[in-house]
């Protein structure tokens, strides 16, 4: 190993570590801003549309039809688990031997390592978070309060969402603020019949279309970015040609690169943050080149982690310095702490036997979608929080494959319609505890010199009591919409197959208790900014990417002025 | 070093633009399978008799002709246990044997109903449960393999990797 000289030319105005969705964002707003800013990337380059190799691929071109071979299920049992590790976009997943982890609990841990990172396989459901999200710790008395409130984000939303481009209905409904959308796609007959007697029934439960990160109708914005309009191909998770859908590889990245600010580095593993103990500050990180092994330090005033919430708390916990000999900023111990997650343990299926003589035709790249209703205003049920939920309806055909030869051959090309099917699944809000954490391994270490993670996180009685709520209100709400053959489903899954690992560098207004002020700006090191899914107080029960990217943009705003007045 | 420039990625965002797709070879990433599903020519040709008959040609394609052999041999060899193929491929060599059993001819000479209703007793256990298990795998590929090539989606499923709308709720033409 060397560490290469140059020092001059390794130096940028800031360092953005991690490409993925919040990292995309923070070049985005630096580069706009004329910063030259240096995006660090751990995986391989992805080029919009270069590097999309199944994205026309027609199903009989796939020699597996989509599904796995032997021997990756064997090898793979961890990312096996996830609905979109198939044989379509496999490529962009991180197999379970390339970058080992320590599951002191069950965790399934899904990554994305290249550059967009999980932007390009996420599902692209853009809800905004409500006051009541923001309000849970401090209502609820659980984590520490939040230290921004739901209009410090209000306009941070609307600005994000006008360039990613979300589509939806203003709903007017107080769990769901209202957005800048683009025209929503459509519910179907039964979807809409569910809409209508979920109000008969309920006075809070109600069905919209979910919002969802789709350029139904693009504006000049848009195809400033040389994306267009959706296609409603649903399959996204291979890399959109069209960029109908947000990721940062079609978005963020090559609008921050035109702006000629923009330098990216692929294959590049940041081991750690390093922290100036004589001049009080970060001045830059260093990292292992992920082929040639090479040790290279860049410097910058200011550092953007964005690495996704379980790798930043990793490189956090390994930024070690004379000050901060328990990881960057963690003097209060908090750092790695409070890992929460989404509760997607839950799903209800259901047939409806009327709109025989309807079908639906194409294809829509969204879902119906129940905003939460329980102990929203106030605490009504045995647990803490609530859930919001999916809830979809389709009409599939199917035919008699008993017989064989001609008269099968007919079956199979005559097949006849079946009921509609419906379902739902849970999306539940988790209480963030000490107890639930990751840690670094003292002695085992990656082929990059990184420590190995520990992840200890896991379910707990709360959720198996929403768990249960789900069931029984989905059940009825179901039962009395006049569906039938209505069966639900614990998957028992473990905790991480939601993707939604947030927390464990959580925002607070008090030093003692949280690594970062209500600007993601790090308590004790004043120019670190984190902005990813770590920084989260607490869970919501909305998809948490949309409020990462506004308070990425937030927080590159504040970095940016605060770095002009001298203060960074 | 493999810094992107920013001429790189304005070549990325024409191809965007253009709406093109480069050419890129899955091969080339494609780790070689070390896994071996290696019948002989007899149980080959065993295995197209039992294709052909699961899915017979008419006016419209059958098995065969759309390549449905090749797609089962695929994943017999890349996605099943290699005790449910050392299975397939020993009923596949008794076959013939059972065949000549029951009806005291040979199978090639066999005709369509004749072999329809050897398979229908095959599905029913008269030649022991891996017997079962092996039509039931290969029936299920077959389908699998008819349905999803390219003749059946694009003339007879419409089809359509595209299509740009969805409409809800759309009356079923009687």
């Amino acid at each position: 190993m060397n560490i290469l000289n140059n020092a001059e030319k390794r130096t940028y105005g800031a360092i953005v570590i991690g490409s993925g969705i919040a990292g995309g964002w923070a070049a985005k707003e630096f580069c706009d801003k004329g910063i030259k800013t240096l995006v660090l990337e751990r995986g391989k380059q992805v080029t919009h549309n270069v590097d999309y190799p199944t994205t026309l691929m027609s199903p009989w071109e796939f020699p597996h039809r989509g599904r796995l071979t032997k021997e990756e299920t064997d090898e793979n049992p961890i990312i096996s688990k996830c609905y979109a590790f198939r044989e379509d976009a496999k490529h962009f997943f991180v197999k379970d031997k390339e970058h080992p982890y320590v599951q002191d609990k069950p965790f399934d841990w899904i990554r994305g390592y290249q550059v967009g990172g999980k932007s390009l396989l996420w599902a692209r459901q853009t809800q905004r978070w409500s006051q009541f999200d923001f309000d849970g710790p401090a209502r609820d008395g659980f984590a520490v309060p939040w230290p921004i409130q739901y209009k410090d984000v209000d306009p941070w939303y609307s600005y994000v969402e006008n360039f990613a481009g979300i589509s939806g209905n203003k709903d007017g409904l107080d769990a769901l603020p209202d957005g800048d959308f683009l025209p929503a796609f459509d519910l179907n007959c039964v979807e809409t019949h569910f809409q209508s007697e979920l109000k008969k029934h309920y006075n809070d439960r109600h069905v919209i279309v979910a919002r969802c990160a789709h350029l139904s109708e693009p504006r000049e914005i848009h195809l400033k970015q040389g994306r267009g309009r959706c296609l409603s191909r649903n399959l996204c998770q291979r890399g959109c040609p069209y960029g109908g859908y947000f990721s940062s590889n079609s978005s963020t990245l090559p609008w921050a690169a035109q702006t000629g600010n923009l330098t990216l580095r692929p294959d590049s593993v940041v081991q750690s943050i390093i922290y100036d103990d004589k001049k009080q500050r970060a001045v830059g990180v260093r990292v292992v080149d992920a082929n040639t092994k090479d040790v290279i330090e860049y410097y910058a005033k200011v550092i953007f982690v964005a690495a996704a919430a379980l790798n930043t708390n990793l490189i956090l916990l390994n930024s070690i310095s004379n000050r901060f000999p328990n990881g960057l900023g963690n003097d209060s111990g908090v750092l790695g702490k409070y890992v929460a997650f989404h509760n997607y343990r839950a799903s209800i299926s259901a047939e409806y036997e009327g709109y025989l003589d309807k079908k639906t035709e194409g294809g829509r790249p969204t879902s119906g979608y129940v905003p939460r209703f329980r102990n929203l205003y106030k605490q009504e049920t045995n647990f803490l929080r609530g859930y919001a939920a999916g809830m979809s309806a389709n009409r599939r055909t199917s035919s008699d494959q008993s017989s064989v030869g001609e008269s099968l051959k007919n079956s199979l090309l005559n097949p006849k319609w079946s009921n509609w099917s419906a379902g739902s699944h849970m999306m539940g809000e988790t209480i963030p505890k000490e107890t639930n954490y990751v840690k670094l391994d003292e002695t085992q270490k990656d082929a990059w010199g990184m420590p190995l993670m520990h992840i200890s996180v896991a379910y707990d009685d709360n959720d198996d009591k929403m768990v249960k709520d789900f069931i029984e209100q989905f059940s009825e709400m179901y039962t009395k919409s006049g569906f039938t053959n209505i069966r639900s489903r614990d998957s028992k899954q473990a905790a991480g197959l939601d993707i939604h690992e947030m927390g464990g560098c959580r925002m607070g207004s008090d030093p003692k208790t949280s690594m970062l002020n209500k600007w993601n700006q790090m308590h004790l090191v004043k120019n670190v900014f984190v902005t990813d899914g770590s920084s989260m107080t607490s869970t919501s029960t909305q998809n948490p990417s949309l409020t990462y990217m506004a308070l990425t943009a937030r927080a590159v705003d504040y970095a940016v002025k605060e770095m002009k007045k001298g203060n960074i | 070093m493999s810094e992107i420039s920013r001429r790189q990625w304005v070549k990325g965002m024409s191809f965007a633009i253009l709406g093109s797709v480069a050419f890129h070879d899955l091969h080339a990433n494609h780790i070689p399978s070390n896994r071996e599903f290696n019948i002989n020519v007899a149980e080959d040709e065993v295995l197209q008799i039992m294709i052909d008959a699961i899915i017979p040609p008419s006016k419209i394609p059958g098995a065969i002709k759309l390549g449905v052999p090749d797609f089962v041999k695929t994943m017999l060899k890349d996605c099943y246990e290699v005790k449910a193929q050392k299975s397939f491929q020993e009923v596949l060599g008794s076959i013939p044997t059972w065949y000549q059993q029951e009806n005291s001819q040979d199978l090639s000479k066999a005709f369509s109903s004749e072999k329809e209703q050897f398979l229908f007793q095959m599905e029913k256990g008269k030649f022991g449960s891996d017997a079962q298990k092996t039509l039931s795998t290969l029936k299920g590929l077959t389908i699998q393999g008819f349905m999803s090539s390219e003749y059946i989606m694009v003339n007879h499923l419409n089809y359509q990797m595209a299509p740009g709308f969805y409409n809800g709720c759309v009356s079923i033409k009687k």
